[in-house]
């Protein structure tokens, strides 16, 4: 379809216009290409912005960095953990919200997206709250991985209604007469949900996984107000490498984050496109 | 089309459907005889759709009892009755292959593999996709999505096969190959057919039966000639055929005959057996009456006095009425064509005319004064709900 479609207008032959284009561009990538470079600079300081020849020695420096390490391992737990948790609860709100008719239905879609435009800054203060009031705050002796489950709560919380918007996306373009049809043709409704639903709901879950697995990947703020000494995350435990000094290591980390993320972003991106295509077909 | 009660195979008894306030559906009841391809035609929102429903278990009546085979099922879950339904949008699942679509039902069955790889090749060399058994349906076209519909229910071997619309969704010329076959897949497989439509086309060409339906109300239920010979009023004449109707001010009822009063057409004497049952007699004026003929009944010819500025004056001779107007457009059909009879301020009528008598005409310029007749036992009396 886009390929076919004839642009509605000639933005790039004004120059004007690629000015702007421009502008935004090097605005937006400048300051992460700087990181990326300045990862292989052989400087023992990273704020230091002068060339001084390539070198690959940080990355080994930050994989032999024991508390980095432990950090990226904290992170892949809560962030495998909640990713699996969220697609569930995702995907069973988007399926209540699809199927039902209940009163108040526009108000309980409200609140279940509600956390996506909540700023986190409010979702970290009422996590950490909510879990002081309630003494449900993890001690310092909870062996691993149990001490992470506060910054895994707090992560579904906000991470689930990401699935849920995806998977009820995709819900809704289910042609109901499929349910009626295998029903028809003896099917219970538990075989119905693992023989059609499920089929069709599997791009959408698969889209809900990678965002949400990216989502806590990354998450600096709520996980923050929700982290204690001995449960730093990645992200948090770059935050307090840059506090200490900036040095190249930190390049390096910064660098493994972006690669990672953007790897889940362009396999979500991908998947989505072709369950898009599929479905035009 | 047998006779008996003893082959009646679905039995609709008083069936009524309220969605809230609405009445979808509003004491039905229809015995459909085993074998028979039986047609549920009416305009869109009729009821139709909900009453196929209802057989097939995915609603359930408000009133009424349905007996299939004569077992209760009126509230037995769709996948429990002896029913498969061809969908209006195929709905053929999309992540199995057709073997593995048309397979599903006997999966549901629990029948063994080989047992399901026999029965799936037959009902495929049934409806010609042999060809296609791996394909996926996006490989397929609408057609063959459609062969796959039928396909899978009738590897199940249904007491009764619903069709929802089964050629709405197909091309005009595939629509007719198609309208055929089914035809003759149901003298092959035997199942009962009902299907679903509001093309009365459809439902004349293919049906035993057919059950016109309006507002959730059955009108009438009968053969196609006897429909559209005898249907019981005037909607369902409109509804099978293009009808002209004339509003009846008066009738009443006389020994051996029926006198009929209307403004148009003047005083005429019907035999008795033209009074349908369900148009109450006597002296009163029964405005909710119509007279209508069909445009095959009437004949055209080219008016023999220049009395065109009479036309107001329709006579009433021994057995025909006669129409006067003017010659208006002539549409070619074919084996015939259409002949609009333009009448002033009236409202004008058409005749289906054939070769022989359009040649007479086809000469004439627009406008010339005709006189259209009928002749008095193609009339219908009619109530006009």
């Amino acid at each position: 379809m886009k390929a076919n479609t004839k642009k509605p207008f000639e933005y790039s032959r004004k120059w004007s216009l690629r000015l702007v284009f421009l502008t935004t561009m090097v605005f937006l990538y400048a300051p992460i290409i700087v990181l990326v470079v300045f990862s292989f600079n052989n400087s023992r300081r990273g704020g230091n912005v002068i060339w001084k020849g390539f070198t690959t020695k940080y990355y080994g420096k930050a994989f032999a960095n024991e508390e980095l390490m432990l950090a990226f391992a904290n992170s892949m737990t809560i962030a495998v953990t909640s990713t699996i948790i969220s697609v569930f609860l995702g995907a069973m709100t988007a399926i209540f919200l699809w199927r039902f008719r209940f009163p108040f239905k526009p108000l309980a879609e409200g609140l279940v997206s509600l956390p996506i435009i909540i700023p986190e800054i409010c979702m970290g203060v009422s996590l950490a709250m909510f879990f002081s009031s309630l003494d449900l705050w993890t001690s310092g002796d909870t062996p691993w991985p149990f001490n992470l489950s506060n910054i895994i709560l707090a992560h579904i919380t906000f991470s689930f209604p990401f699935a849920a918007m995806v998977i009820r996306t995709r819900l809704q373009n289910f042609n109901r007469e499929m349910e009626e049809a295998a029903k028809d043709l003896g099917a219970s409704e538990y075989r119905v949900f693992r023989d059609i639903l499920l089929p069709h709901m599997r791009p959408g879950l698969i889209a809900a996984a990678l965002l949400t697995f990216t989502l806590s990947l990354d998450d600096f703020v709520i996980t923050f107000f929700t982290s204690g000494p001995n449960t730093v995350t990645f992200p948090v435990k770059i935050y307090s490498m840059v506090r200490f000094s900036i040095t190249p290591e930190i390049n390096a980390a910064s660098t493994i984050l972006i690669v990672l993320t953007l790897l889940l972003t362009f396999a979500a991106l991908r998947y989505q496109r072709i369950t898009d295509i599929s479905n035009d077909g | 089309m047998a006779d008996s009660d003893a082959n009646t195979i679905v039995s609709l008894n008083n069936i009524g459907k309220h969605f809230g306030k609405v009445k979808a559906l509003d004491n039905v009841s229809i015995d459909i005889k085993e074998g028979e391809i039986f047609a549920l035609l009416g305009p869109s929102g009729c009821g139709k759709s909900t009453l196929l429903r209802i057989i097939s278990g995915f609603e359930n009546p408000t009133e009424g009892e349905l007996l299939l085979d004569g077992k209760d099922m009126t509230r037995t879950a769709p996948n429990k009755r002896p029913v498969n339904m061809v969908f209006q949008s195929y709905a053929v699942f999309p992540h199995m292959s057709v073997a593995d679509n048309v397979g599903y039902g006997l999966k549901m069955d629990k029948l063994l593999v080989d047992e399901i790889t026999t029965r799936v090749d037959t009902a495929l060399a049934q409806v010609h996709l042999d060809q296609f058994k791996h394909r996926m349906p996006d490989q397929l076209s609408g057609g063959q999505k459609q062969r796959v519909a039928l396909a899978r229910a009738l590897v199940k071997q249904p007491r009764v096969l619903l069709l929802d619309e089964p050629l709405s969704a197909l091309d005009a010329k595939l629509r007719d190959a198609m309208r055929l076959e089914l035809v003759k897949l149901q003298e092959t497989v035997g199942v009962t057919f009902i299907i679903v439509t509001h093309d009365q086309s459809e439902a004349l060409a293919m049906a035993d039966r057919v059950a016109v339906l309006e507002a959730g109300k059955l009108r009438q239920v009968d053969t196609p000639t006897a429909l559209y010979n005898h249907p019981v009023d005037a909607f369902v004449a409109d509804f099978i055929g293009k009808v002209h109707t004339f509003d009846v001010q008066h009738i009443e009822r006389q020994d051996n005959h029926v006198r009929v009063t209307s403004d148009e057409l003047g005083e005429l004497t019907l035999p008795l057996n033209k009074l349908p049952e369900r148009i109450s007699t006597g002296a009163q004026v029964n405005a909710s009456s119509v007279l209508a003929f069909r445009p095959e009944a009437l004949k055209v010819n080219l008016a023999n006095e220049p009395t065109a500025s009479t036309a107001s004056t329709e006579t009433n001779q021994a057995n025909e009425i006669q129409l006067p107007g003017f010659l208006g457009d002539i549409a070619f059909q074919g084996q015939h064509s259409i002949v609009e009879i333009t009448r002033g301020d009236k409202p004008s009528v058409s005749a289906i005319v054939d070769h022989s008598s359009l040649s007479a005409l086809q000469t004439q310029p627009i406008g010339t004064p005709i006189v259209a007749r009928c002749a008095l036992s193609d009339l219908m009396l009619l109530p006009a709900q």
